[in-house]
């Protein structure tokens, strides 16, 4: 799970250095409500929570890569296979970032 | 379900490549199957594992904070980490390779089973390879994006 604040000025995606389940978490693991990140000052409040890794594409891709070994049905049945076991580690990621976005500071 | 661009962008990428893949493989069937056994008896593949894994996890372990209490907990889970990740993925890919001999080239790996067993066995091996290789990935990828990340700092005393 990636967290990260929107920059005030670029209007782009910043992403923290840190790790935490909930904002109450971030806050103790930060010190503090309020934190600089490139001369802006940002309050735990603006920080959101994304999927860090698609679990999905890489499951996929390396079933297919395994299944290689059995020729091209291989590849067809381990990407599936791959993909379906990658998306339900995904689904479990979008479930903490949605937990995290939920949360109060 | 609402997914980033980037999740889109990706598994788009990895549909065009296996099929890319699956294409390559039909034309040269022959080839890639002596390729494949090449790589299996080359014997390096073990050793990949085992190194992918062992890196994965210790990094994981020391750059991201986990729910560990105690240091003790934390090498502990670290160790058994290792031991579990390097421990499935080399022995289901040994799995893999003895199917994939007796069914493509009649080397007897496992007596006396036939193709459902064969298959159930390559399957069941797939699946622990994949699940393997997902969650160290997971623990790499968490790793590579905390160092491209930004550093929050306490803001100053007025």
């Amino acid at each position: 799970m990636k967290l990260y604040v929107i920059d005030k000025h670029t209007n782009t995606k910043t992403y923290l250095r840190v790790s935490a389940a909930d904002r109450a978490t971030l806050r103790g693991v930060l010190g503090n409500q309020y934190f600089v990140i490139n001369g802006n000052q940002y309050s735990v409040s603006d920080v959101q929570a994304e999927p860090s890794t698609d679990s999905t594409a890489v499951g996929g891709l390396l079933g297919g890569v395994i299944g290689a070994a059995g020729g091209a049905p291989g590849v067809v049945i381990g990407g599936i296979l791959g993909a379906l076991i990658g998306q339900g580690q995904t689904e479990k990621e979008q479930r903490e970032a949605s937990s995290f976005n939920g949360s109060r500071a | 379900m609402n997914l980033p661009y980037n999740l889109h962008r990706s598994r788009t990428l990895v549909v065009a490549f296996l099929f890319v893949l699956a294409a390559v493989l039909v034309v040269y069937r022959q080839e890639a199957k002596d390729v494949v056994r090449g790589i299996f008896e080359g014997g390096s593949l073990p050793y990949a594992i085992w190194i992918y894994v062992t890196v994965s996890v210790l990094s994981h372990s020391y750059f991201i904070a986990g729910v560990a209490s105690s240091q003790f907990e934390k090498i502990t889970e670290t160790v058994f980490s290792i031991g579990t990740y390097g421990l499935a993925g080399t022995t289901s890919l040994t799995l893999l390779q003895g199917v994939f001999l007796q069914y493509f080239y009649g080397v007897s790996s496992f007596s006396n089973f036939g193709s459902l067993d064969l298959a159930s066995v390559g399957l069941v091996s797939v699946y622990l390879l994949i699940y393997c290789g997902i969650n160290t990935s997971r623990m790499l990828g968490d790793v590579v994006f905390q160092v491209k990340g930004s550093d929050a700092e306490p803001p100053e005393a007025t």
